[in-house]
């Protein structure tokens, strides 16, 4: 059975769905387009704790009835109930079955390979994990190349476990299969696509 | 979730819900200018169209089908005094379904419920029976009856 949503402590999502929508899956596409470019997205929006504001756009954007979510959010959290009122999405208790993953708590997060990362056939049968960082900056950290990017560029992303990184490394090696990622803080993001090669 | 302050049933509410969807959206207009005192309120779904697929049983218990595709609009929204209202209406009017949220809002308020009862949702079933009467009327005219002739063979 599912469960209710609770609109008493509903909050609305964009203040114009189509604009808004159109505006963020551009960022989105010009992050995922030129990895370790940080866009700003859901700006205006009023998300609901402890979402922050640019993947509550993302999600507004990019969820709908055919996504299933996997969060590391109890079930009956109210930011659940936010995205199944305006995302209409499936919530799912496992990651293999998510098309997104949105995760709050990166020292608890699971294992890269516990997402679907696709098959042969099909390599875009995969999750893209929305990663909630407590800061991103392009003044340094890691030293990201590969497709989008000319020479090589510098991405920070605060909070993230080493395990995490060696997660990514691996999976890198597992390419065309793996998982694409957005870091998000605040109202910025930045994108690490399958396809970058990580160092540092 | 909390129930305490509700001052309905889910099957009075389904009962203004359908009346309310179901009437036309200029009768609520002017039923929403009549009321005196209009609580603030804000989206939290503006109107927005989509199609939903209407499914149906053959002779109401047979094994269940696609009947057809239908257009609703739908909206949610929330009054000042923090009653939230959701309407799904048939078609693409945008008004009928915010104005059918409201009310949906100020029927949960026991402070309205009584007065929107008997001055509007009262008004608005009569309005859709005797709409109703007509067009069987209208259809009872043109009543053909069919019959079979038995050959004589």
């Amino acid at each position: 059975m599912v469960a209710t949503i609770d609109l008493n402590q509903m909050t609305p999502g964009f203040s114009d769905p189509v604009f808004n929508s159109q505006e963020t899956f551009r960022a989105i596409l010009g992050a995922m387009a030129h990895p370790g470019r940080i866009v700003t997205a859901g700006s205006a929006l009023d998300s609901p704790h402890p979402l922050n504001r640019a993947s509550a756009a993302v999600c507004l954007t990019l969820l709908d009835f055919e996504t299933p979510l996997w969060t590391d959010l109890d079930s009956d959290h109210m930011a659940i109930g936010w995205l199944r009122f305006h995302c209409g999405c499936p919530v799912v208790q496992n990651p293999s079955e998510a098309t997104f993953a949105m995760i709050t708590n990166n020292d608890a997060m699971p294992s890269l390979n516990k997402f679907k990362t696709g098959n042969d056939e099909c390599p875009e049968s995969s999750t893209t994990l929305i990663i909630q960082t407590s800061g991103l900056s392009s003044m340094d950290g890691k030293r990201l190349s590969g497709p989008g990017i000319e020479t090589f560029s510098t991405l920070k992303m605060e909070g993230l476990t080493e395990r995490f990184w060696q997660d990514r490394q691996i999976q890198f090696t597992m390419f065309p299969l793996g998982v694409d990622i957005l870091f998000t803080c605040e109202n910025t993001l930045a994108a690490l696509p399958r396809t970058v090669k990580v160092e540092g | 979730m909390s129930f305490s302050r509700n001052s309905f049933t889910t099957k009075e509410r389904q009962k203004w819900m359908s009346v309310l969807s179901k009437s036309s959206c200029q009768e609520l207009e002017g039923a929403w200018q009549g009321i005196s005192e209009k609580p603030d309120y804000r989206h939290l779904r503006k109107p927005e169209t989509g199609i939903i697929m209407v499914r149906a049983r053959a002779g109401g218990s047979g094994l269940r089908f696609n009947f057809g595709e239908m257009t609703v609009t739908r909206c949610t929204v929330k009054t000042d005094e923090g009653y939230v209202g959701c309407a799904y209406v048939m078609g693409r009017d945008h008004r009928h379904a915010e104005l059918a949220a409201l009310f949906d809002a100020l029927l949960q308020n026991s402070g309205y419920k009584l007065k929107i009862l008997n001055m509007v949702i009262l008004k608005l079933k009569e309005s859709r029976e005797k709409r109703k009467e007509e067009i069987s009327k209208k259809s009872a005219a043109t009543k053909v009856d069919f019959f079979t002739m038995v050959r004589g063979d």
